[in-house]
């Protein structure tokens, strides 16, 4: 098991790097942030921006170099000037957002912002939709069950930028016809609140309920498919239909023989939803107004901020492989049948 | 000298075939869903192919058309704030969606297939680095990935910019899973047979392999035209797909902006609706066509 | 840092339109509605002590020293207004106000040449720490933005307009003089900003500025990167975050001599105009100046109870350029054809009308219709009527032919094909590209309409990929540099790259002279010329909008300050009715 995970970990070395290769190139020959930065500068002060202002811009950012160039001092350092460049000595390079726009803090506050929203949607999901997926199981061919399995096709359908506008809209009016504010629309929490853990939870809550429930609603409908389709599995099989016959009760069969067996598939499932879900929260952040990991790389992006959007590659590409790493070997762990070597 | 066989084994296969084509046909169109699904799709499509031939206005905009105007018989989809009708805007927006989608769904279906195909039937190095390859692009954010090639194109980004990003990003899933089939499907006798009467390996994927992940590569396509419907949307809503002075369904919901409420709620749940509405009808068709082509299998895609 | 000029504002009539206007759902006796009447001293009110507000900014900022090339913008200017010291503030009806609290009087012109300015400090002026203002933070201020290695090494200013000028600053307790270069020569001398950070703090931070320009340089970096807590102004900052938010508490020691009542200020960076709107309408901000508006969200204003707003012709202005670099547009006459052929006034009312519906269109390239300077000479020429008769006239005469397909030829033989480019995001930019793509093929010239990625603007106009393009400029305050930024030759953001030696000596002269009617007078002959040279054909003053809760009170737009209706933030307070 150890040496799985130690091969499965080294294999990831290769694959990130091919990553950074390609989506490195990608961003960094379609954009000038220079260009795009002297334009704004002028805009700004009405007046023209002296040469050495341009030369410093351009090797503070390294783009006095050339593409390949900067990808090899982005990854190792070496020849650099401002001792802020080398991935493998831990460094993430400058950020065209200047250095009170540190990549490393940025990524890091960013992180637990877009992790929350996550945790708290992923968990919920996955907690409906086992329900959802064993009740629609039980009663296969109900009304239930058809319902159930149209609402989760319904979700499936539906665009999350389309239901987050929607939701944000409708809180508005909700607080409007209540007289309340329940619901805040923009951020993840007041802005500049200080407290303690508990009450900083409580006055996170009203920012939380409504982006949740979209991305919850999302990720919901694939894994009540996926209960579904286990528990029946489960159900039609042998030993289940074994313990039938011997007379055991319906409820203790469906709890103590079908049921934990048909998590199986979604317990390994969920890891990889979670991951899957960092990726998803990118539209509901953007709509949201949370300065979560996905707003960061959709900025970096359209600015051109190169090594900014590396860093979120990284990031993100490590969640994912780790999502399905842990997912692999919940699997082994528990599916008595399969053993890693 | 060994001519005789391969004819032979041709003939049995395509028999079988037949056969299971017309199973396959008769237990899709048991499932009611999926048939009540295929009928509005095909009209969706009618409408956003063949509506503006019949329908009186185009998606431009036009100085005797008042602004904001609520449905009504002239203009049974309201009017936006230009002065463009609605119900000729959705036609447009529905048909650059369905572009996209359709171009997408059968671009990455072939480079998918091909690309599936050639990985598990040469297994080995060969397959060990297709896969690699493929850890790569699944490691990539999506939307980073085509939001920032859709960024690199320096002028305005038409339906078929998009349409090549997303099916040159978008065949992974359908790769892996034809990859899984040819795996088990290479071992078979037809194509041992195929082999000793001297085909060479590009007729051997094309001709035996392929074909009979076919049931895999069909369910897959109508998936990826869910799957292109929503990133391209997507995409365009955050303002890296389709710009104008083309227009798609995400781009008339984002100019709809908040609107969900106020008087001009129409500009919203339209196209809104029609995204969902394909995408819904997609899903249901490629259930049917799962539960038809493979009676057995009950797992569902996740 | 960017100052301005004193045009006086434009007079928009405010009508009661739907759409337009000073709207609010009821009428009310006072408010935001008289800001045309009154611009300088609507929706004033009595204030109750005490009180919290939250502003919302479209857009952020990611460092915190507006002398750098990273620091240097209209946001960053805003969130800072509560603290930073600036000269002083134009205020809506052109007036200038100096920094209360710093400075005593206005400054003075003491001799001409060289130029000498002295400035005569309040004897408590400080930095909120205690430590006085002093000749040395106006000489930090020089350094930092000289441009000057010998005195700030590897520095990026974002201009050195003003630091490239000094020759030397002296100063003696309260009094400050700033002595300029043998050829400094500018009307504007009273606007430039002297001051910027606090020279002690740089000390107490380790910093050697004054002797080693590579600490000076350090010194920059130090001020990049923490978030200022000493302030001049009313307010000093509590808490923030560079690009989120910015939370001020009021700043006991200031020496000005204005009541402040609120006791939190916050300054939270929204993305976009609808969320701004949304969050308006839900109550979690009490107002905006954003930088764009668009009917819709002002449809949604309209609705909301408790929120005015006010429309008026912002500090941006639209224009469509020609690229003079591409043939056969380097020929003047095809140039005038083109601009003559484009109807502005059908622009105009198919965009901006709907967000303003007296919007006027824009006559002169430095001066705001209704400035005492403002002169039309545009009018005359044709250009902007959309009279196609008249362009072709134009075209006909200087040999230019039609095929039978009616495909406009230059003398040459070449077929007349152009694009026509836009940011993609801005709507109003895509009409008037259609519009304009219909009045050219009236002269028989095909029209290529290609959006330019919101971010690439600044790239595809200094590589000059372009044959016609929307776009804005901020209204420049100064136009004595103005002219010499749009147009000069050598100027980097002559983007059509225009090169006229007879505009470029007008250009030269307005610089010529300290007297600030002669150097707008100076200003207007070459406006004059370059309308001959029809290079850039001005839109509009694009139209901006000041949404309030209607619990603030002393709350209104000012389009003459690059921080907007946060220019007198020390007036504002919660409404004492």
């Amino acid at each position: 098991m150890v040496v799985f995970i130690i091969r499965r970990t080294l294999m990831m070395i290769p694959v990130l790097l091919g990553a950074t290769i390609l989506c490195f190139v990608l961003v960094d020959v379609a954009n000038d942030p220079v260009q795009d930065r002297i334009f704004e500068i002028q805009q700004s002060t009405g007046e023209p921006v002296p040469q050495s202002t341009i030369d410093a811009l351009e090797s503070a950012w390294y783009y006095d170099r050339s593409v390949p160039e900067r990808y090899w001092i982005w990854l190792t350092g070496i020849g650099e000037t401002n001792d802020d460049i080398g991935l493998i000595q831990g460094k993430w390079g400058p950020s065209i957002e200047g250095t009170a726009m540190n990549i490393g803090d940025e990524i890091s506050a960013r992180f637990w912002i877009t992790l929350r929203l996550v945790l708290f949607a992923t968990l919920a999901s996955i907690g409906i939709a086992i329900l959802s997926g064993v009740v629609s199981a039980v009663k296969q061919y109900s009304k239930t069950d058809y319902t159930l399995t149209f609402l989760g096709f319904l979700f499936l359908a539906m665009p999350i930028f389309w239901l987050g506008q929607l939701f944000k809209e409708g809180a508005v009016q909700l607080n409007k016809l209540l007289g309340t504010n329940l619901f805040q629309t923009y951020g993840s929490g007041t802005t500049g609140f200080r407290g303690n853990g508990w009450e900083v939870f409580v006055d996170a809550l009203p920012y939380l309920i409504v982006p949740s429930l979209v991305l919850m609603l999302g990720s919901y409908a694939a894994i009540s498919r996926y209960q579904r389709a286990s528990m029946l599995e489960v159900m039609n099989s042998d030993y289940v239909r074994l313990a039938r016959a011997k007379g055991v009760r319906n409820g203790t069969v469906m709890r103590r023989h079908a049921l934990r067996t048909a998590l199986i598939p979604v317990a390994t499932f969920a890891p990889l939803a979670l991951s899957g879900a960092m990726g998803g929260a990118i539209v509901t952040e953007r709509i949201f107004g949370w300065r979560g990991l996905g707003v960061y790389s959709l900025d970096a992006i359209n600015s051109g901020d190169t090594f900014a959007v590396m860093a979120y590659l990284l990031i993100s590409g490590v969640v994912v492989l780790i999502g399905v790493l842990i997912s692999d070997i919940l699997y082994g762990v528990l599916d008595p049948r399969i053993r890693y070597e | 000298m060994s001519n005789p066989v391969p004819a032979l084994d041709a003939e049995a296969i395509n028999t079988k075939e037949r056969g299971q084509w017309e199973m396959v046909a008769r237990r899709f169109f048991r499932h009611r869903a999926a048939v009540i699904s295929l009928v509005f799709f095909v009209i969706i499509v009618a409408f956003a192919y063949l509506g503006p031939f019949v329908w009186k206005w185009d998606y431009k905009i036009h100085s005797e058309i008042p602004s904001w105007a609520s449905p009504s018989l002239d203009h049974p989809f309201g009017t936006d704030k230009a002065g463009r009708d609605m119900l000729g805007a959705m036609m447009q927006a529905t048909k650059q969606s369905l572009n996209v989608a359709l171009t997408v769904a059968i671009g990455s279906t072939v480079i998918g297939a091909l690309y599936g195909a050639v990985a598990g039937f040469y297994r080995g190095w060969v397959d060990a680095v297709l896969m690699r390859i493929l850890d790569v692009m699944f490691v990539i954010p999506f939307l980073v990935i085509t939001g920032a090639l859709a960024g690199a194109i320096d002028s305005s980004v038409r339906w078929y910019h998009m349409a090549i990003i997303l099916a040159v990003f978008g065949w992974t899933s359908i790769a892996r899973a034809v990859r899984a089939e040819v795996l088990s499907l290479r071992e078979k006798e037809f194509i041992e047979a195929a082999r000793s009467a001297g085909g060479s390996d590009w007729h051997i994927i094309v001709k035996h392999l392929i074909p009979n992940t076919m049931s895999v590569i069909i369910v897959s396509v109508t998936l990826q035209i869910a799957f292109a419907i929503l990133s391209e949307t997507t995409l365009s809503f955050l303002g890296l797909g389709i710009q104008s002075p083309d227009t798609s369904l995400g781009l008339l919901i984002q100019a709809a902006g908040a609107s969900a409420f106020n008087s001009h709620w129409y500009l919203f749940y339209i196209p809104g609706l029609m995204i969902i509405l394909i995408a819904l009808t997609i899903n249901f068709i490629g259930d049917g066509l799962r539960d038809a082509m493979d009676p057995r299998q009950t797992m569902v895609r996740r | 840092m960017k100052r301005h000029h004193m045009a006086a504002v434009a007079a928009f009539a405010c009508t009661t339109l739907a759409l337009a206007g000073c709207g609010q759902g009821d009428v009310q006796s006072s408010g935001l509605s008289d800001c045309l009447t009154d611009p300088a001293g609507c929706n004033a009110g009595e204030r109750i002590e005490g009180g919290e507000i939250t502003w919302a900014l479209d857009g952020s900022w990611s460092a915190w020293n507006q002398n750098t090339a990273d620091g240097n913008n209209a946001y960053v200017s805003t969130a800072l207004v509560g603290m930073w010291p600036y000269i002083g503030q134009f205020d809506p009806d052109g007036a200038f106000i100096v920094n209360e609290g710093i400075f005593a009087a206005d400054p003075v012109l003491i001799k001409e040449n060289p130029v000498t300015v002295e400035y005569a400090l309040k004897p408590d002026a400080n930095w909120g720490d205690g430590t006085k203002v002093t000749v040395d933070d106006f000489i930090y201020n020089w350094y930092a933005r000289s441009g000057n290695q010998d005195l700030c090494k590897g520095c990026t200013p974002a201009t050195t307009t003003y630091g490239s000028q000094v020759a030397s600053i002296t100063g003696e307790g309260s009094k400050v003089t700033v002595t300029y270069v043998d050829g400094y020569y500018s009307a504007e001398w009273m606007y430039e900003e002297v001051l910027s950070e606090p020279a002690h703090v740089a000390e107490a931070a380790g910093f050697d500025w004054k002797n080693d320009p590579e600490q000076m340089k350090d010194a920059e970096d130090y001020f990049s990167e923490t978030v200022p807590t000493w302030s001049t102004g009313p307010f000093k900052i509590d808490q923030a975050v560079a690009g989120d938010f910015v939370q001020y508490v009021p700043n006991e020691d200031w020496a000005g001599d204005t009541k402040v009542t609120l006791e939190k200020v916050t300054f939270k960076v929204f993305d976009g105009l609808d969320n701004i709107v949304t969050a308006l309408r839900n109550g979690e901000i009490d107002g905006a100046s954003p930088a764009a508006v668009t009917s819709e969200s002002i449809t949604q204003l309209e609705g909301t109870a408790d929120v005015s707003y006010a429309i008026a012709g912002g500090p941006n202005w639209e224009h469509v350029d020609i690229n003079t670099r591409h043939a056969p547009l380097d020929d003047k006459v095809l140039r005038q054809a083109i601009l003559t052929a484009i109807d502005v006034e059908n622009i105009i009312a198919r965009t901006y009308a709907y967000v303003q519906s007296d919007i006027q269109r824009k006559n002169s390239h430095l001066f705001r219709n209704g400035s005492e300077y403002f002169t039309d000479y545009l009018s005359a020429t044709g250009q902007g009527s959309g009279d196609i008769e008249m362009a072709r006239s134009i075209l006909v005469n200087a040999g230019y032919e039609w095929d039978e397909s009616d495909q406009l030829f230059t003398p040459e033989g070449e077929p007349v094909e152009l694009d026509f480019r836009y940011s993609a995001s801005k709507e109003s930019r895509q009409v008037t590209a259609e519009l304009a793509q219909a009045n050219l093929a009236g002269l028989g010239i095909d029209i290529d309409i290609r959006a330019i990625p919101d971010a690439d603007l600044g790239t595809v106009l200094a590589e000059g990929d372009f044959d016609l393009i929307a776009y804005g400029w901020s209204s420049d305050p100064l136009f004595v540099s103005s002219a010499s930024q749009y147009w000069n030759s050598e100027s980097q953001s002559n983007y059509g790259g225009l090169k006229d030696p007879e505009l470029d000596d007008l250009i030269a002269q307005i610089s010529g002279t300290l007297d600030y009617d002669e150097a707008a007078e100076r200003a207007n002959a070459a406006v004059k010329h370059v309308i001959g040279d029809a290079y850039v054909l001005p839109i509009v003053d694009t139209p901006v909008a000041v949404m309030v809760s209607d619990r603030l009170v002393n709350v209104r737009d000012n389009w003459a300050s690059q921080q907007r209706a946060t220019y007198n933030l020390a007036e504002w307070g919660v409404s004492g009715e």
